[in-house]
């Protein structure tokens, strides 16, 4: 979380380095072209996203199809990702254990950010009790690393594919939370609220108009960014058996399959592992990408 | 005239003939520079932002910037050629050969080191000197600037020190190896402005002991006071060159006589200072001019109620004895206004003037409703003002405007013009866009823009577009009073002519009421009816402008006054 801090504050100082700089050279430099780590990772996301939506195009093979002659194929033509101890086909697991890994990140990533949105706004508009409260209670949760915060939840409610996303969410929530107070604090006392307040708008409407939108919108970019965080979070959990449950093909509860086999049939572990760090690459490289418009544009 | 004399007969310490910079492959930002400075001569350059001042200033460094490409028939410092020196040759140069200062003290000085550290670094690289005799020399030099108690400040940071000590720090600094050059750019625009004359008489003094000075400024009247020639740049290139005297004086070129014209010092109320004509023809001439004039306007067209008839009218905002105090980090209360009072009538302009930390923005806001005085009371159109819950304020906030010296920082940075000023004109509720826009473009006609300014963002204006776009919201309630918190401070003279021009314009047209906010006695000077000196939190002295500039009863506006300076010898 602390990394999504510093790319706040990398965010909002760059559009007051921008402001100071001022002048109406500003708009050139957002027309540059995407690099080709960006269309690298446009395309991985591409194929994700197809992946996701029609597996059955991507990968033809049944995924939980079971053939034992077949077990521990390495890589080839007819099974490009190898096989599995039972005789799956791994590149069709992965394809399809794309559509759950993915789901499951941005639920999680949306359940962080509904939760930071909640506690941050009521720690930066409800006064000062509350602001103490919260802020005692976020301490207390930073206390825990954030897989460990998972663990006890998923430990309190069972394990389980929804369970590990609520868990994920709830723990990366107060990072957000934190980054929306500081916002929010920032925004509030700026001059356009001020200026706004002298043209007689009432509170409610400054809150709604200027206050929340400003706080908000480096927050979607963050997400972004917090999409591939959440994504090897979750993975790990079904790692540890946590998470999704045996045969489905999801990326961390393969990796912890096939980890019995690591010595001997390597492939088993390094497709889903590869599709885990390509995919929260390219959500990490396309975020940072994002960041990088929003703050050239102010 | 020092320099004159020196010039006729030594070498000069700086020779530029046809110095050109362009960056990247774009028109060259400096085209055809030639000047030259002789030991002891102050040369001033002069113009607005963007004429290529600073990075003339900066090339004599060698700190023009990796794409910029310099090229030039000469560039000389004391007979030696700087085009194409390595980097380590700029090393030995910069320090030794060429002081520079800047206007940022704050920025130009390490905020974690103390400043005797910063000092000695100058002396630890280019002399052989043992430390302890570094520190003696450290303090010889904070004593030759001025800086009171050395001994103290030497080992304080920079933060630690006023905007003037830093700036003496810096400058002592600059002066450590004794450079035949001093570059100042800017070197007081930061300051208030008695700091800003101890300063100038500094580096008086050190032009009387034999160092040239290459002195940019946009002030003209800082000039007037401390420059022995002139040089006037426009768009890259010196348009005109002379002695101060005859410069500003007697300026031969158009684009002079505009800048020169543009200074507000010394000239009476209502007289224009930009060639703008006024937005209200313009207005007319387009038929689009109602936007603004009220039923009741058509009295106040063209008529602004004189000083006379202002006095019979009954205020239209006033303060009594507002005291207000803040807790200091430390926990103490610290009286940011007391027993201030003050009357604005209709049509006219009460000046607010007065040192950084005396209590001006404070004051202002307490008249916008934004703080609660502790004791005292604001009364706006006779009625109770401040006591009041913002709820019921909120009804009559149409009534007060504000406008402020970052015009930036206070509009919505997602909103475009079009937007930021519908909003205004709407008040607050969603109002049909067909409607609005004719408004719209009238009410940028009024503040003399265009309507193709309503698609833009105000980070894509210039500095007096977006202060422009500022007093169009601040109009778009149709307000009797506005309250200007500096509004030109951050602009450039010529722009802050234009500025200062517009707003005397609509409050002729609209009988607005000023409370007008500055540091600048000369604005303050050209824009008040009345005038109230702040010192301290207190109002000090107020009355009539005229009655206060001609013979000033408080010690704090007479040591004000003899500070500012002025473009008449």
């Amino acid at each position: 979380m602390s990394d999504l801090e510093v790319s706040a504050r990398l965010a909002r100082s760059g559009v007051e380095r921008r402001r100071a700089r001022g002048g109406p050279g500003g708009g050139r430099a957002a027309r540059r072209l995407p690099g080709a780590g960006e269309s690298a990772a446009a395309l991985v996301l591409l194929f994700l996203i197809a992946s996701a939506l029609v597996p059955q195009v991507v990968a033809p093979v049944d995924p939980l199809a079971i053939s034992p002659l077949e077990a521990f194929r390495p890589p080839s033509a007819a099974h490009p990702f190898g096989t599995d101890e039972s005789g799956r086909d791994i590149f069709s697991r992965v394809v399809h254990g794309t559509g759950p890994s993915l789901l499951l990140g941005i639920a999680a990533t949306l359940i962080g950010l509904a939760g930071g949105v909640v506690l941050g706004t009521a720690a930066g508009m409800l006064g000062r009790v509350v602001d103490f409260g919260v802020n005692r209670l976020l301490e207390v949760l930073f206390a825990f690393p954030g897989l460990l915060l998972a663990l006890f939840f998923i430990v309190i409610f069972g394990p389980g594919i929804v369970t590990a996303t609520i868990a994920v969410g709830v723990s990366t929530a107060p990072g957000y939370a934190r980054i929306i107070r500081g916002q929010l604090l920032t925004v509030r006392r700026s001059a356009y609220v001020e200026a706004a307040t002298v043209l007689g708008r009432g509170r409610w409407r400054v809150l709604v108009r200027h206050i929340l939108p400003n706080t908000l919108a480096p927050l979607f970019v963050l997400g972004t960014l917090g999409v591939g965080q959440a994504i090897v979070w979750a993975a790990s959990l079904s790692y540890l058996g946590l998470g999704a449950v045996p045969p489905a093909a999801e990326w961390g509860a393969m990796l912890a399959a096939g980890r019995t086999y690591i010595s001997t049939a390597w492939w088993l572990t390094f497709f889903p592992g590869l599709f885990i760090v390509l995919t929260a690459t390219a959500t990490t490289v396309l975020g940072r990408r994002l960041q990088q418009r929003v703050r050239e544009q102010g | 005239m020092s320099g004159a004399a020196a010039a006729g007969g030594t070498e000069p310490v700086l020779r530029i003939s046809g110095l050109r910079v362009a960056f990247g492959s774009g028109t060259p930002v400096v085209d055809g520079v030639s000047l030259s400075i002789a030991p002891g001569e102050c040369l001033a350059l002069v113009g607005e932002s963007g004429s290529g001042k600073s990075v003339t200033a900066r090339t004599v460094l060698g700190l023009a910037g990796e794409r910029a490409t310099v090229t030039a028939d000469a560039l000389e410092l004391r007979g030696r050629s700087l085009l194409g020196l390595s980097d380590r040759a700029w090393r030995g140069i910069r320090g030794r050969e060429v002081g520079l200062i800047l206007q940022d003290a704050l920025a130009s000085l390490d905020p974690l080191r103390p400043v005797g550290r910063e000092i000695a670094d100058a002396l630890r690289l280019h002399t052989p000197l043992p430390p302890r005799q570094r520190g003696d020399w450290v303090l010889d030099l904070l004593r030759s600037v001025g800086m009171p108690e050395p001994e103290l400040r030497a080992r304080q940071r920079s933060g630690e020190l006023s905007g003037g000590l830093r700036q003496r720090a810096l400058i002592a600094s600059a002066i450590a190896l004794d450079p035949p050059l001093l570059i100042a750019d800017e070197p007081t625009t930061a300051l208030d402005t008695t700091v800003q004359a101890r300063i100038l008489d500094l580096l008086g003094e050190l032009r009387a002991a034999g160092t040239a000075i290459l002195l940019i400024s946009h002030d003209l009247a800082v000039v007037r006071g401390i420059a022995d020639r002139v040089a006037v740049m426009a768009e890259g290139r010196i348009v005109e060159t002379g002695s101060v005297a005859d410069v500003l004086e007697r300026p031969r070129e158009e684009y002079t006589r505009r800048l020169v014209r543009a200074v507000p010092a010394g000239k009476p109320r209502g007289e224009r200072l930009s060639a703008d004509a006024r937005p209200s023809d313009a207005t007319d001439a387009r038929g689009a001019s109602g936007a603004l004039d009220t039923p009741g306007a058509s009295v106040a067209v063209s008529a602004r109620a004189r000083p006379a008839e202002a006095a019979a009218s009954a205020p239209l905002l006033t303060g009594h004895g507002l005291t207000r105090a803040f807790r200091g980090p430390d926990g103490s209360r610290r009286l940011a206004v007391q027993d201030a009072s003050f009357e604005l009538r209709a049509g006219e302009t009460l000046g607010l003037v007065g040192e950084s930390g005396s209590g001006k923005t404070t004051l202002a806001r307490l008249a916008l409703g934004l703080l609660e005085p502790d004791t005292g009371t604001v009364e706006l159109d006779g009625r109770p003002w401040s006591p009041l819950p913002e709820r019921e304020r909120r009804t009559r906030r149409s009534l007060v405007g504000a406008v402020y010296q970052d015009p930036l920082a206070s509009f919505d940075p997602r909103l475009s013009v079009g937007r930021i000023l519908a909003d205004a004109l709407s008040g607050g509720r969603h109002a049909r866009p067909a409607r609005v826009s004719d408004e719209l473009v009238s009410l940028l006609a009024s503040v003399g823009l265009p309507p193709s300014v309503l698609a833009r963002r105000p980070l894509h204006l210039s500095g007096g577009q977006r202060q422009r776009v500022a007093i169009a919201r601040a109009l778009a309630p149709r307000p009797r009073v506005l309250i200007c918190d500096e509004p030109v401070s951050a602009l450039d003279v010529s722009v802050q002519a234009q500025v200062l021009d517009l707003l005397d314009d609509l409050q002729e047209r609209l009988g607005l009421a000023y409370l007008f906010i500055s540091h600048d006695l000369g604005v303050i000077g050209h824009v008040s009816d009345q005038v109230a000196v702040m010192s301290e939190g207190r109002i000090v002295e107020t009355g009539p402008t005229a009655d206060v500039l001609a013979a000033p009863r408080h010690p704090f506006t007479r040591a004000l006054l003899a500070a500012a300076p002025t473009l008449s010898a």
